[in-house]
Parts: C-alpha cells; structure tokens; sequence
C-alpha cells in the first residue's frame, strides 16, 4: 500500500508591510515631538477679545510661567501658592535664581532663535514670554517686570488662552 | 539529485532575524506616542515696556493719565473696576463686578460654562472700555496715558495684596480696546503702564 507524503509548508507572516508602517509612524512622532518640555507646567490662562495670535514662524523665546507651585493642583478654584517656572522644569525658582536667569538670557546671541543680546545702549533686543496664570497674585508678575528692569530686558508677550469657542 | 541540492541551496539561505529591531521600534514607538505633546496654539498681548518710567530711571514728564483700579476683595473674591484721573474722582465702573470663579475657563468647564464665563467677560470688558472713554471725553483734559493700578491699597504698593492676574489681564485687553478705537477715530495711542511701588520691596524700607 502506497504511504501518501504529506507535504509541511512552512507558512511564514511577511513583516515588511508592518515594520514599513511603524517606520512611517515613528518618523511622523520624532518629527512633531518637542523635545523641550516647554509647555509642561500646568496653568490657566486668561482670556482676552483683543489678543493677537501667534504669529506662525514665532522662534522660541524665552518663556516664564507665572503657575501654582502645586503642580497637582492646578485645577482647584484658587491654589494657595504660585511662583516662577522656566525651561519646563517642575522647580520653583527664588527671586536671585530668576535675577541670574534673566541676566543670562537678556545676553544671549543666537540667530537661529532671532535672539540679538544686547544693544549700543545697553539695552536687550531679547523678548521674555511671560505666561500667567489668570489666579495669581499679579505680584508675582509685578517682581518679575522689576527683575526684567534690572537685567535691561523690556520686551515682553502675555500669554492669552486660545479663543476656544469662536476659532 | 538536482532537486535535491536545490533545497538544500533553499535551507541554507540567510534570513535576518528581524525579531529584536521590530522590539526596539515599537519601544521607540511607544516612547513617542506617549510624549508626544501637540503644541496648543495660544495668543498674546505683546509690549514693549517704557524706557523712561520705572523705580530707577529719571522723572518723566508729568502726564495727564486714566488710572484703571483693579479693586479686589479677597474675602468674597470678586473684583470691581474703578476708574479715575490719577487718584483723583474715583468712579466705579457700573456692572464691572464679577467673581474670579466665573471668569476663569477650567478644562473641565462644558461648552454652556466656557460660553457663560465668556459672556461675562465680554461684559465686564465692555462696560470698562465704555467707562475709559467716557471719563476721558467727559473729563475735558488732554488724557496720554492709561495707567492699571492691582494693588489693594494703591499707597502702600503690592504689600497691602494684588489683585489675580485674570483681572489685569483684562484690563490690558481693554486698554488695548481703547487704543484701537482712538486709532479708528485717527487719535494717538495713550501708552499703558503699570502702577507698581517697588514689588521687590528694596526700596520701601
């Protein structure tokens, strides 16, 4: 009696359509992924009617956030405490750290960034991007302008919450 | 015998084993998705500060300027707007009282909330810019400057309490209002400035 051989066929998934898809998808989060984490302090920002909108090619300015030092209770009516943030980072920072930052940053020179230090009179060409939370002691910003004062810096942007509703 | 040696050409071939580079992209994918943060569009108000004002600088010219009082109770934490000409006829501005909680859009605020707060404060936005303009043409002087006062008591400074942010805020966007209705009506802009006695409390002692 003839044995009838049954042919095994190795039956393999072909990878390449899914490894193609993954590449794309990668390449699509490394490319909008900002890696500063600028925008990672929580605050609430206030609205305004008048407000302009950013302008598209805006290089990155040095930006302060004005924020409750709680950062896990950035949603409750009013948080007791609010102080200086900057370069993303979760630290609170004193009034002689803040003083150092801003005289460092009103001498920066960096085309890239259109930033221009300081000018023929003494003056720095440097903007500050100041975003407050719309609970905060306007103390807090009133020290700040101080500090922007004593460092030369004079050009400042509030930052103004997104027209939600309307846009 | 060909056949033969076919297969074993077949068996001998050198695939790569693709296995640890899919691992590591999808730890890398994962990574990403996770960070990733869309940017959220914002809008500014943006400034350049006045060179011969401040603690430290000379005596400016005297101006003849609104003063915009930022009058907040901390108790019921509400704030009312008071205009006036310097310090002099302090006026209330009518219907420019509201609670911080109502203005403040949190991300938990539905749809109905968000439109309420923003009636509000268009409202409150409104009586203000109606009351500059009013005090201005009805006060008869040549008016260059709008000043916004956020101290509680505006003598002894920010020691004596400020008001939120939120209200300054909006009184900027008014004094901006106000500058561009004077630029439709082709009259200068009035300079906006703050009035602040020495925050950092280095001079007051």
């Amino acid at each position: 009696m003839a044995r009838r051989h049954r042919v095994l066929t190795e039956t393999e998934i072909d990878l390449t359509p899914m490894i193609d898809v993954i590449f794309q998808l990668i390449i699509f989060f490394m490319v909008v992924t900002q890696i500063t984490t600028q925008d990672n302090v929580n605050l609430r920002l206030p609205d305004a009617l008048t407000a302009n909108d950013e302008e598209e090619d805006a290089k990155k300015i040095f930006t302060v956030h004005i924020a409750p030092s709680d950062q896990g209770r950035v949603n409750v009516d009013l948080p007791e405490r609010f102080g200086w943030f900057c370069y993303g980072e979760a630290k609170e920072r004193s009034v002689d750290e803040m003083r150092a930052i801003l005289q460092k940053e009103a001498q920066i020179v960096d085309p890239h960034r259109e930033l221009r230090g300081m000018n023929a009179n003494n003056i720095s060409e440097n903007m500050i991007y100041v975003r407050c939370d719309a609970r905060a002691p306007s103390e807090h910003f009133s020290r700040l302008l101080e500090l922007m004062v004593d460092a030369r810096m004079y050009k400042i942007k509030v930052g103004i919450m997104k027209d939600i509703l309307t846009k | 015998m060909a056949k033969k040696r076919r297969n074993r050409r077949e068996q001998d071939k050198a695939y790569p084993n693709l296995t640890p580079m899919i691992d590591v992209v999808f730890q890398l994918l994962i990574f990403f998705i996770l960070c990733t943060r869309f940017k959220i569009e914002e809008r500014n108000h943006r400034a350049d500060m006045p060179l011969d004002e401040g603690l430290e600088s000379q005596m400016s010219v005297p101006k003849e300027f609104v003063t915009i009082y930022c009058h907040w109770d901390p108790e019921t934490l509400s704030n009312e707007y008071i205009v006036a000409i310097g310090a002099r006829n302090r006026k209330p501005v009518e219907g420019s009282r509201s609670q911080l909680k109502q203005m403040v859009i949190f991300p938990s605020d539905n749809i109905a909330t968000v439109g309420d707060k923003k009636v509000l404060y268009e409202r409150v936005f409104t009586s203000l810019v109606t009351s500059i303009e009013e005090y201005i043409i009805r006060s008869g002087a040549k008016i260059e400057k709008l000043e916004i006062s956020y101290a509680r008591d505006a003598t002894k400074g920010v020691s004596s309490g400020t008001a939120p942010w939120m209200f300054v805020s909006l009184a900027i966007d008014a004094a901006a209002k106000v500058n561009q209705n004077r630029e439709l009506q082709k009259k200068d802009p009035l300079t906006v400035t703050f009035k602040f006695a020495d925050a950092l409390g280095r001079h007051s002692k």
